[in-house]
Parts: structure tokens; C-alpha cells; sequence
């Protein structure tokens, strides 16, 4: 296991840039959102995608699991999604005049899981696919069935059509290492969507790496070494949150936001090339991570504040 | 242990070395500071050293910690941080970091730690200062006189709890240049008043030298004792006596015969 990590980390900026390019070849632009996305994916964690329609978020996700050469599988989440849609379920079968029941693996059982439109399934469904976030098992009946790994789970959620939806409560936000925000596209990056996707056949991808060089990535990923001062300054952030002087926020972040600031962080430094984790890692992806776990008074929202602007302002105070 | 922390280690001691004669020469330039100041002030010029001290207590106190010497290059100290806070562990990424860590640190120059322009004028700057303050004790040259301000100064105050006139003989004491115990002593004394019962005394102050004559405004009788009478005789005040040695005498005798010779 070490020869591979070794072989992997010579050739880690490769790999990246390989990813990158192959990426580019079917998804325009979005090249931050893909970036946070395999930060996600390094850290062994999950990603929620807030964005409008039509934004190919589907389309990145498929094409990453396809680069990566691991099954893939979309979960479309509606009011009337069952749990055992998502975990899967017993079905009888006849073997030979028997009948025997035999449990048929949900969509869960996959490596990649995009979970489109989270917010519009029933907060039992919901709860199905959190459980398998959070334990990466299944339980039907009395057997447990270990989901295999990387087990990363993409869930989406449209910020607009909030009718008839349940929005994630905030103990399940935080089970989500990175909230990644969509925007539409500049004026250039639609004209290429438009000549890609409105002419001729586009272009395939081709696998870069496999389910052990993504296993190895994420085992290097955690070897990341952080100096004491910068792990400090992330603690520092995410405590900043739950402080009482903070008029602006209702609940502060938990030690987990503390935990997922340092592997993005971490993350982050091995994606750009780097050997260790610096400040700057840390005051990237404090948005990404923070947003969704802090909570704003009333009054702040009604004034029009926003997570991340709140942030922002306690990476000011503390630089 | 990973190289890059003895390479640490010795980038450190010679940074603290370059750090203490910068320091050492600021606490220079701060005495000849103060020496010209004392100096034009008429006080004793040994007290320029002390603004330096508190100056050289603080700067040796506040050492530089492991990372400070690489505050210039914050990348490079991230990294060297990085690496040193993690110095116990062994994996890929670590080693990889440790090596890049040396060889970042291998291209450090000692001589980027030293203030180039800063220690360059403190030299120049204590160079002038010594040459003023030496020109200035040669000179005589004073902006004022220090020792008469402060004691005027502490004959105004009222605040003090001391009684003046101690206050004042104490910062006396302590600004005046060292003298003989013996001398410091007021010759004069208290002033006191004498009294001579039945007697007028006429008292004459001259202005300047502080010239004083005193005498009774009594007529003065003089009177004098008559010595008895003496026959007058003169009689010579001294009598040579010769005492020529007996060897002598011969010569003596014979350089007068020759010239007596000679003069008939």
C-alpha cells in the first residue's frame, strides 16, 4: 500500500492536471465548482450543490464517475421517494419452488451518489440517505451491509420552487463536509456550452484514475501536515462562530466544521501541489464549509446578511 | 530526526547573533546619544548609559522565537512551521516536505538576517555622536545648566513630602560632581546670630567680593609699652663667621697673598 501511495504522490500533479483537462473536454467553466467537488471527494466526505436548473451539475458529477472509473448512480428525489428507493429492499424469489427472499441493493450502493433535488423527498427518505452518510452502511431487517468505498454522495438542492419541499434541517447540513454554490455561467463560458452541446456529437472522457488511486489520494490527503499556528487560526475561525459578541448569528458551528476545515484544507494543498496546509487554504474554503452550518438571528437575515458574508468579516477581524 | 531541523537550529543561531549586535550597537548609539545631552545639559555624562539599558534588557529579553528569523518570507515560513510541527510523524507526504524544508533552507544567506541600511546608519549615526559629544565636552559648550533648573524646579514644587531644603541638598548631592566629604561641608556653618552684650560694632559689606569689615564704634585707645633706655651702640645685626674647612684654608690664604702680589 505504501509503494502505491508513493507511485500516486510522484505523480500526483499528473493526475490533477489529467483530471482537469479530461473534465474540461464536456463541462465548461465551473472549474471552482469542480475543484470543491473533488476536495469533497479527497476528504472522504459529501457535498451539497445549491443551484438553479440547467446548470450541469448532473452532467459533472456523471462525468467525474466516469473519470474515475466507479459506479455511479442517480437517485431523482421526490415527494413519494421510499426509504427502501434509496437503501434498497426484500424481494421474493422462486428458486426451484422456493421462495426465498433476497435483498436487491438500492442506488446506494454505489461510489458515486448523486442525490438530485434532496430538499423535495419526505424527511424519511431523507433520513436514509443521511444514515448511509453518516454510518457508509445499510441496515435492512436485521443485516447490516457495509457500503463500499470511496462513498461519496452528491446531493443537489434548488433554490428556487421552495413550495411542497423540505429543506434539510441544519443536524443534517452538518453532515455535509462542503456546501458548493452554482452560478450561471459568463457570457463566453455559454457560448461554448451552446457550440458544444447544440452542435455535434461532444467529446468522450476517458478514465484517469481508479477506485485504489482514489483510495490512495485520500490516505495522502490526511498525511498533509499542518503547522501549529494555521490549525490554530482554523480553530480560531470556527469558534468564532459560536462566540456570544457575534450579534449576527443565532448558533455557531460544531467541532465537526472544525474537523472539515482542516482536511479541505488539506485538500486543497495537495490539489494545488502543495506539501502543506497554509493560511490561505484555510480562509478558501472556511465559505464552503461554514455556510451551512451557521444559523443567522432573524434580524440579520431580514437585513439582508448573508453566512458568507459573515464569514468574511471574521476572516477580516482575525487577519 | 529530519535534517531540515539541525539546518533550522543553525539558521536560528546565527540569526540571533546578527540579532544581538544589532542590538548591542543600537543600545551604542543610545549612550552616545545621551552623553551629548547630558553633555549640553551640564549633567555627569556617565548617566547616558542608563536610557540604554532598559533599551538592551527589553530587546535581549524579547528573544526571537524558532520561526521569527523567516518573517521576512511567510511562504517559507508556513512551510518550515508546517514541517517542524510535524517533525515526529513519518509518511510520504511528510518526507517530501522535510526535504523541500532543507533545501529551502540551505538557500537562506546569513547575511539577509542583517538590517543592512539600518545598522549601517546606527554606525555612522554613533560615529557622529561620539565625535559631537566630544567636541562638546571639549568646548565647555551648555545649552543650560541642568543642576540650577532642577533645583529651582524642586524650590517651586509643593507637592513634595520632604522637607525643601533636604530635597533640595539630596538632588544636590546626587548632580553635583563627586567632591571631598570634608569640602562639601558649608564652612560657614548655620547662620546664627552672636550678641556681645554692651557693644556696638559698626559692619561694613562691600558689594562684589563680598568684603566685610567689622569694628567697634567705640573710639580706639591705643596704647603702647615705652621700652627702657638704652645706650646706642651700633652693633653689627649678624656676625659673619667664617667656617672654612681646615684642607681649604691653605688655598684660602694663599689666592689672597697672590693677590695682594699682583695689586702692588
Amino acid at each position: 500500500m505504501k509503494n502505491i501511495d508513493e507511485q500516486v504522490y510522484k505523480e500526483v500533479g499528473k493526475t490533477f492536471g489529467l483530471l482537469f483537462s479530461e473534465l474540461e473536454k464536456v463541462i465548461v467553466g465551473q472549474r471552482d465548482v469542480i475543484e470543491k467537488v473533488l476536495i469533497a471527494l479527497l476528504c472522504d466526505g459529501h457535498a451539497l450543490i445549491e443551484g438553479y436548473p440547467g446548470l450541469g451539475k448532473t452532467m459533472m458529477v456523471r462525468t467525474l464517475s466516469m473519470m474515475m472509473d466507479m459506479k455511479f448512480s442517480r437517485i431523482q428525489c421526490t415527494p413519494d421517494l421510499m426509504p427502501s428507493d434509496i437503501t434498497g429492499t426484500y424481494v421474493i424469489e422462486d428458486h426451484g419452488g422456493k421462495k426465498i427472499f433476497r435483498f436487491e441493493k438500492g442506488p446506494v450502493f454505489a461510489n458515486i451518489i448523486l442525490a438530485d433535488e434532496i430538499n423535495r423527498a419526505t424527511p424519511k427518505a431523507q433520513s436514509a440517505l443521511l444514515e448511509s452518510m453518516q454510518e457508509t452502511q445499510v441496515t435492512a431487517g436485521s443485516t447490516t451491509y457495509k457500503l463500499d468505498r470511496p462513498f461519496f454522495v452528491l446531493a443537489t438542492q434548488n433554490p428556487i420552487e421552495m413550495e411542497g419541499t423540505y429543506p434539510l434541517p441544519e443536524a443534517q447540513l452538518d453532515r455535509f463536509l462542503l456546501k458548493i454554490l452554482v452560478n450561471y455561467p459568463t457570457l463566453e463560458e455559454e457560448s461554448k456550452i451552446v457550440e458544444r452541446f447544440a452542435g455535434e456529437a461532444h467529446e468522450e472522457v476517458r478514465k484517469v484514475i481508479d477506485r485504489e488511486t482514489l483510495l490512495s489520494l485520500q490516505r495522502l490527503t490526511r498525511q498533509v501536515p499542518i503547522g501549529g499556528d494555521v490549525k490554530e487560526y482554523a480553530l480560531k475561525l470556527v469558534t468564532s462562530t459560536r462566540a456570544k459578541e457575534n450579534a449576527d448569528i443565532e448558533y455557531g458551528a460544531s467541532p465537526r466544521a472544525s474537523i472539515g476545515l482542516v482536511m479541505a484544507a488539506k485538500a486543497r494543498a495537495l490539489l494545488g501541489g502543495r506539501n502543506f496546509v497554509s493560511r490561505e487554504d484555510i480562509n478558501a474554503m472556511a465559505p464552503h464549509v461554514l455556510r451551512h452550518r451557521i444559523i443567522l438571528t432573524f434580524d440579520s437575515e431580514r437585513k439582508g446578511i448573508t453566512q458568507d458574508k459573515v464569514v468574511e468579516d471574521i476572516i477580516k477581524k482575525l487577519t | 530526526m529530519y535534517l531540515f531541523v539541525e539546518k533550522l537550529k543553525e539558521t536560528r543561531w546565527a540569526y540571533s547573533r546578527i540579532k544581538a549586535f544589532e542590538t548591542l550597537l543600537g543600545g551604542i548609539t543610545i549612550i552616545f546619544a545621551s552623553t551629548l545631552v547630558l553633555t549640553l545639559l551640564s549633567l555627569p555624562p556617565m548617566f547616558g548609559i542608563l536610557p540604554a539599558i532598559p533599551f538592551l534588557l527589553f530587546r535581549f529579553y524579547r528573544r526571537a522565537d524558532m520561526f521569527s528569523v523567516l518573517d521576512r518570507d511567510e511562504n517559507l515560513k508556513e512551510r518550515i512551521r508546517a514541517a517542524y510541527d510535524n517533525r515526529e510523524k513519518d509518511s510520504i507526504v511528510m518526507r517530501h516536505l522535510s526535504s523541500d524544508a532543507f533545501a529551502r533552507l540551505d538557500g537562506v544567506r546569513f547575511s539577509s538576517f542583517m538590517e543592512k541600511r539600518l545598522t549601517v546608519t546606527r554606525v555612522l549615526l554613533s560615529i557622529l555622536l561620539a565625535f559631537a559629544a566630544l567636541a562638546v565636552a571639549l568646548a565647555n559648550v551648555q545649552l543650560l545648566d541642568a543642576r540650577e533648573e532642577l533645583a529651582n524646579a524642586i524650590e517651586q514644587a509643593e507637592d513634595f513630602s520632604m522637607d525643601k531644603g533636604e530635597l533640595k541638598k539630596f538632588v544636590g548631592n546626587l548632580i553635583k560632581p563627586p567632591q571631598n566629604n570634608e569640602e562639601e561641608k558649608d564652612i560657614f556653618g548655620k547662620p546664627s546670630v552672636a550678641e556681645l552684650p554692651g557693644e556696638k560694632l559698626k559692619l561694613d559689606l562691600y558689594l562684589g567680593g563680598g568684603e566685610m569689615n567689622l569694628r567697634e564704634t567705640k573710639p580706639r585707645r591705643e596704647t603702647f609699652a615705652q621700652t627702657p633706655e638704652l645706650p646706642i651702640a651700633a652693633m653689627p645685626s649678624a656676625t659673619y663667621e667664617e667656617d672654612i674647612p681646615e684642607k681649604h684654608e691653605k688655598v684660602v690664604k694663599k689666592y689672597f697673598e697672590e693677590v695682594a702680589k699682583v695689586s702692588q
